[in-house]
């Protein structure tokens, strides 16, 4: 049962329409897309695949059934009975063959309608705009930095047979740092700049014999360091070095230097960018000392920290002073900060809470902030000035209007009268009433210790008495010393726990210290020595030149002299009535004397004059006597200053038009090496001396190094200009009109 | 009427007449006497007639002349530019008539609205063309070629509209190295209000281009740059003007000698050791210039550096330039040795006597030795020096501190704001010139001349402050100018100041002083023509920019000196306004448009009349009938 032709060729034309229908509708789309992304071109298929697979199906579902029922639908000439004809129902009874013949009969009659879809014209118009808007979104869109391919070949013409090497192409890959954060950046320039540090990677094409295969190819730096290139499988030729500071270098090729295609053979400047420290502006405090009046809840802080690639951490030094004079306890910490902005610019607020740290009246409170970056391999820190919170003592009430500077002095040796006060109590105790058990001291040996203590009573007046500008009456002789300090070391011989127990019990020291006379009482006080008793003192002498005239002495003000004055009296009377061995009459005196020190050390300040020049001491022997026997004589060292300059030869020679010659290259390097210029830019003047001198004849060249010269020349002395010589007839002038003078003095 | 015949023709000629006739009298046999009327009247025909026609040419006829120079600002399509152009001139009806000449560098030329107009190659041309006494002319002026052809004649000329860029530059002399050199001149901005022209900004670069000084323009565009250059030799300086946006306005090359002088030789003698003396020394020691220095310790104890001089005779001082000595060491010297150095001064060396200390009796009879009369004075020990104050440091900065500028910061203390200290003296000396003077206008110094040489006395006491406070090299500078001026003579004459005057390709420079050849930049030497009126000088045309060595003539000693020579279109203002300068200096000396009439009226016709008489005379004696001889 065929089914008649007509009927076929129309369900066949809808069966293909069917199919083609969505690879109409995505037929734009994948073309917009293999245009502007042609990397993409399997999806593109892809999609064009899944297209063909869809139409495929819309078409498989055109079968039969629907032919039959879009043919009754549209032909009602078949009356219904297309079914029939298309085999779909056997025509089993007569009537459906009689039915099927007739319609066999009138089908050629027929004119069958078109069955294909209408093609989805308004659909395809919109996909394709939609395409064409994504393609132009697609190939517009700005790239995130399009990657650069460092390793990329270079890509030049296939080589020309030459004779010589030459220059065929060139790339300078630039690899800053990786803390910079900068790109990788690219260049077919040989002069560059580039942040210090960074990596650069040179790569050569070079034409010549054979590809230039056996040349010897090296970069020559300004210091003659050099860099030989290495040639890989392609032909290229490669080198890698950092680049710590500012350079030249040419390229040598066996030797010779090569130009570029443009002629330019060198030396080129490598510029290394050197990273900065961070740079710390503080806005807030505005003042480097801020005096408190009274007690403040918060010190605001407030910074500004800017770096050229960006900042690492920051940190608040907190440092707390605290007490006066000798006291002073110093409190460090740090504290991290974090900051708001970017990398390269941040400010930095605090606010410091001094009651925290423990600020009290009279201390000082000192920040400073440290900033680093974030370079390797260390990073560089930045520490801003320092800024002192200062909450003045009561008493701060100092003489102003004084060319001195004001120190609070606080000797500890002070304590050294009570110490006598101490062993002559117990002198006394070991004498009149000994411990149980103990026998007494004998006359002797108490009128000796006593003598001892007189001796160091007399050492304390004296230590004193400096103070006051009273001449050193010599030191104790060392007869003296020796006793005491055997004493001393006998005295010594305690065991701690009997050290201890003297220290609190003082009174009962005689019965525990047997027959010895302990000096380690007191506040640790008598520990001295040589050294360390009234070391201070010494420390005065070396600084402050106390020795004075007595009656002009500074060191004190008015009342503090007076007071150790009768200190120093007190002292006079204890010392006599110790070497008289009456240590009992000797101890009012010696109260006394503990009194007055204790009130110039409550109220003393010492007025240290400011000194300047030290001249070498003086001979007193030799002072005022006229005497200049042994006087060597005096040889003026005057010498020149400046050594030779070689600059304005150079410049001189510069200026004549002669270009450097090798030597005198050397000469300059050596020169820039050893006395490195503060002023002027060393690296261009070496360069432009190379270029000038390779080139003799080039002016510009001769300009350029000129200009590189003129600022390291330096200004020498001043040399007086020469006023002009009398010609032939001012000469005789001058010489007759003084005979005339002479002659006319003479006549009267 | 040219008259280019040789002079001695027309005598020849006078004296064949001469001849002729007097054979043809001779010949007629009229008796000897009247033969020798008539040869006496021949004679004087001759002799009248060689007057008249020897005589210079009749005066030309009292016409005008316009003449176009460079500048003229005549438009070329505009017929009426010219008449309106001669309304300004008060003289304008005087030029009525006149033709209009327009000199080559005239460039394109107006229209002539009816009066003849012709472009000549000079001046002098174009007075051949039309014998003018008169001449107006209008642009810029005359250049120096044509300078010789306006000899009196009446001349009218207005100086076209200001002019735009450096009008005046006055370079400074060869100077020695280190020393400060002034550059002054005036830069005329016409189209900047005057009171806008403290904005302008002018500097002055070194070679290196770095800004070495820099001066805000005064209102009247007069400026002074100066400089101290390191290094002897030829160097190009730019002066360069910028307006406030710092955009540069024009620059200029400022060509600057600098020279090394030799070095003076110095001793220096000292009764006592003194700050002062430490940076004296350092300083001569460091020039090169100490010869010997003594500083007494205390009897029988010096410090002697340098070579040893004697000093007891006065030839014991022949080969120190200058002694500074100080009072204490003047006291001490015995009778003979103060003599001896002061017959050393009158043979040409300079002293230097530094008042260190006070005036007493003997102190006082020692200066007078000297010549100097000196007396305790009642005046202030502080002083400053009278020293130029800086511009830019005593202007407010109105427009903030400029911290990226490497010149603003840091040199407004200058020497005339530093405190020193002075001897309370007042010195006489007659004749006498201050050294020094302090700003309140006493003198810190004095010297007099005795003899050949000069006498000085110094009673500023701390000078070494200045080198402490302000370095060394303002220091070296104030001793350089005390010891220049004291020192033995012994340079060569300066320059003469036309050495400093611009000069440009393409225009003639004259130099004077026995010169032979100059050698242009490249090195090709050309001989210098003799100048005709001036056996000394000579002159060439450069045909290069730069600079110029002249070469003395063979047989004498003097050395090279150099000239700077600038491009030819370089610095047009300067190139106008030295013309317009020059052109205003002739005008001012030029006669009056009267003068020529009177000066041209000379008595010609008596020579006339002399000679129709002695002719009607020989025609009498013609025509008179043979007397019959008796």
């Amino acid at each position: 049962m065929s089914i008649p032709a007509a009927m076929v060729r129309r369900w066949r034309q809808a069966r293909w329409r069917a199919l083609l229908t969505p690879v109409l509708l995505v037929l734009a789309p994948l073309l917009a897309l293999t245009w502007a992304w042609p990397q993409g071109w399997p999806m593109a298929v892809l999609v064009g695949l899944a297209a063909l697979a869809g139409g495929g199906w819309c078409a498989r579902r055109l079968d039969r059934h629907w032919l039959a029922l879009q043919m009754d639908a549209r032909v009602p000439e078949l009356e219904d009975s297309s079914g029939l004809l298309l085999g779909l129902e056997a025509p089993r009874s007569g009537l459906a063959q009689a039915q099927m013949a007739r319609l066999r009969a009138r089908l050629p009659t027929l004119t069958l309608p078109d069955l294909r879809a209408a093609w989805p014209w308004r659909a395809t118009l919109a996909s394709g705009l939609l395409a064409a808007a994504l393609a132009l979104l697609l190939t517009h869109w700005p790239s995130a930095e399009a990657p650069v391919d460092v390793q990329a070949p270079l890509v030049v013409d296939p080589p020309a047979a030459v004779s010589e090497p030459a220059w065929r192409a060139f790339a300078l890959s630039i690899e800053p740092p990786a803390y910079t954060g900068l790109p990788l950046a690219r260049s077919d320039e040989p002069v560059a700049t580039a942040p210090a540090g960074s990596t650069l990677r040179w790569q050569w094409q070079l034409d010549g014999p054979d590809q230039c295969q056996q040349c010897d190819v090296r970069l020559r730096f300004h210091d003659d360091s050099e860099l030989p290139l290495q040639r890989d499988i392609e032909g290229q030729w490669s080198a890698e070095r950092a680049l710590p500071e500012d350079t030249y270098y040419r390229l040598l090729v066996d030797g010779q230097p090569l130009a570029s295609p443009d002629g330019d053979s060198g030396p080129w400047r490598l510029h290394a960018v050197v990273d900065q420290p961070p740079q710390i502006r503080v806005i807030e405090p505005t003042r480097t000392l801020t005096v408190l009046e009274q007690a403040q809840g918060q010190w605001p802080l407030q910074f500004e920290v800017s770096d050229d690639y960006g900042l690492g951490e920051a940190e608040l030094q907190i440092t707390l002073a605290q007490g006066s004079g000798e006291q002073i306890t110093v409190a460090e910490r740090r504290q991290r900060l974090r900051g708001e902005g970017d990398q390269r610019l941040r400010s930095y607020r605090h606010r410091l809470n001094p009651a925290a740290l423990g600020f009290a009246q009279g201390d000082d409170l000192i920040i400073r902030l440290q900033v680093a970056d974030r370079a390797q391999p260390r990073p560089q820190r930045s520490v801003s000035a320092s800024y002192i919170l200062r909450w003045p003592a009561r008493q701060a009430a100092e003489a102003s209007g004084v060319e001195v500077s004001v120190q609070k002095a606080m000797p500890a040796y002070f304590r050294s009268q009570r110490q006598i006060i101490i062993d002559t109590e117990a002198l006394i105790a070991a004498r009149f009433s000994p411990p149980a058990g103990q026998t007494p001291l004998s006359a002797d040996e108490f009128a000796e210790r006593a003598d001892l203590l007189g001796v160091d009573q007399r050492i304390l007046r004296l230590r004193y008495g400096q103070f006051l500008g009273e001449e050193a009456e010599g030191a104790p002789s060392s007869e003296l010393q020796g006793r005491v300090a055997a004493l001393r070391e006998d005295g010594d011989d305690h065991d701690d726990h009997d050290d201890h127990e003297a220290h609190d019990q003082p009174e009962d020291r005689s019965a525990a210290a047997d027959q010895h006379a302990g000096h380690d009482h007191g506040e640790g006080g008598a520990d001295e020595g040589d050294g360390g008793f009234g070391s201070a003192i010494s420390v005065l002498e070396e600084y402050g030149h106390t020795h004075d005239d007595a009656e002009a002495t500074t060191l004190f003000d008015p009342a503090t002299r007076a007071l150790l004055r009768s200190a120093l009296n007190a002292m006079w009377q204890s010392e006599l009535a110790l070497r008289q061995a009456q240590p009992r009459d000797s101890l009012p005196h010696q109260y006394r004397a503990l009194d007055y020190i204790k009130q110039v050390q409550q109220a003393s300040r010492i007025y240290l004059a400011r000194v300047g020049l030290e001249l070498p001491p003086i001979d007193p022997s030799r002072r005022l006597s006229g005497e200049a026997k042994g006087l060597a004589r005096a040889t003026d060292r005057l010498q020149v200053a400046q050594a030779d300059d070689p600059v304005p030869a150079w410049w001189a020679a510069s200026a004549e038009g002669s270009a450097p010659t090798a030597e005198q290259l050397a000469q300059l390097r050596a020169w820039l090496d050893q006395a490195a210029p503060a002023t002027g830019d060393p690296l261009s003047l070496l360069a432009a001396a190379e270029r000038w001198s390779a080139d003799p004849e080039c002016r510009p060249c001769q300009r350029d190094y000129q200009q590189a010269l003129w600022p390291l020349l330096r200004l020498p002395p001043t040399r007086p200009s020469l006023r002009a010589r009398l010609d032939a007839v001012g000469a005789s002038y001058l010489q007759r009109l003084e005979r005339l003078d002479a002659s006319a003095t003479e006549v009267p | 009427m040219s008259l280019s015949l040789p002079p001695w023709l027309l005598p020849l000629l006078l004296l064949l007449a001469l001849l002729v006739g007097g054979w043809r009298a001779w010949r007629a046999r009229r008796g000897a006497r009247w033969l020798g009327f008539v040869l006496l009247l021949q004679l004087g025909v001759s002799l009248v007639l060689w007057q008249l026609l020897r005589a210079p040419a009749p005066a030309p006829a009292a016409t005008a002349l316009i003449v176009l120079t460079a500048n003229h600002g005549l438009p070329t399509d505009d017929p009426q530019a010219l008449t309106r152009a001669l309304a300004e001139y008060p003289s304008a009806a005087a030029y009525a008539e006149a033709s209009v000449s327009a000199l080559p560098e005239a460039g394109s030329l107006p229209l002539g609205e009816g009066r003849t107009l012709q472009a000549v190659p000079d001046l002098a041309t174009a007075l051949r063309l039309w014998p003018a006494r008169r001449l107006l002319i209008i642009g810029d002026g005359l250049q120096p070629r044509d300078l010789p052809a306006i000899r009196s004649l009446a001349l009218d000329w207005q100086p076209p509209g200001q002019l735009e860029g450096v009008t005046d530059l006055q370079l400074p002399p060869p100077t020695p190295v280190a020393q400060d050199w002034v550059l002054r001149g005036q830069l005329s901005l016409p189209q900047v209000a005057a009171n806008d022209h403290s904005l302008w900004q002018l500097r002055l670069l070194d070679p290196a281009g770095t800004s070495v000084d820099q001066v805000p323009l005064s209102a009247d565009g007069r400026f002074e740059l100066r400089a101290r250059t390191p290094v002897a030799g030829r160097h190009d300086y730019r002066l360069q003007w910028r307006d406030a946006a710092q955009a540069v306005g024009g620059e200029l090359v400022v060509p600057v000698q600098i020279v090394q002088p030799s070095p003076l030789r110095l001793a220096i003698q000292a009764g006592a050791p003194s700050p002062e003396l430490k940076f004296l020394r350092r300083w001569a020691m460091d020039a090169g210039l100490l010869q010997q220095s003594q500083i007494a310790m205390r009897p029988n104890l010096r410090l002697r550096g340098g070579e040893a001089i004697n000093g007891a005779a006065a030839e014991d001082w022949q080969q120190t330039d200058l002694l500074i000595i100080d009072d204490r060491t003047w006291r001490d010297w015995p009778e003979s040795r103060r003599a001896a150095a002061r017959s050393a001064v009158a043979a040409g060396m300079g002293l230097l006597l530094r008042q260190t200390g006070t005036l007493d009796r003997i102190a006082g009879e020692r200066l007078a030795e000297l010549g100097f009369q000196a007396e305790t004075a009642e005046i202030s020990r502080q002083l400053r020096l009278a020293s130029p104050a800086r511009q830019d440091c005593d202007a407010p900065s109105s427009e903030g501190k400029d911290a990226a500028d490497p010149v603003a910061s840091g040199r407004c203390l200058g020497l005339g704001q530093l405190d020193l200290q002075r001897r309370p003296l007042r010195v006489q000396a007659d004749p006498s010139v201050p050294l020094l003077q302090a700003s309140d206008g006493e003198p810190l110094g004095l010297w007099h001349p005795l003899g050949q040489g000069r006498v000085g006395m110094l009673w500023l006491s701390d000078s070494h402050r200045i080198a402490l406070m302000l370095g060394p090299a303002e220091h070296a500078t104030l001793w350089a100018g005390l010891a220049g001026t004291l020192a033995r003579a012994q340079g060569t004459v300066q320059n003469d100041p036309r050495s400093l005057e611009p000069a440009w390709v393409g225009q003639r420079l004259t130099v004077c002083g026995g010169w032979g050849q100059v050698r242009d930049p490249t090195g090709d030497t050309t001989d210098l023509l003799a100048s005709t009126d001036r056996p000394d000088c000579a002159g060439w045309w450069p045909r290069r920019a730069g600079w110029h060595a002249l070469l003395p003539e063979l047989d004498s000693t003097q050395a090279e000196r150099w000239r700077y020579v600038r491009a030819a279109e370089d610095a047009p203002s300067l190139w106008r306004a030295s013309i317009q300068r020059q052109m205003a200096a002739q005008v001012a000396t030029a006669p009056t448009a009267t003068d020529p009439e009177t000066a041209y009226s000379d008595s010609r016709w008596r020579w006339w009349l002399s000679l129709w008489l002695l002719l009607g005379g020989l025609w009498l004696l013609e025509r008179a009938p043979p007397r019959r001889s008796d």
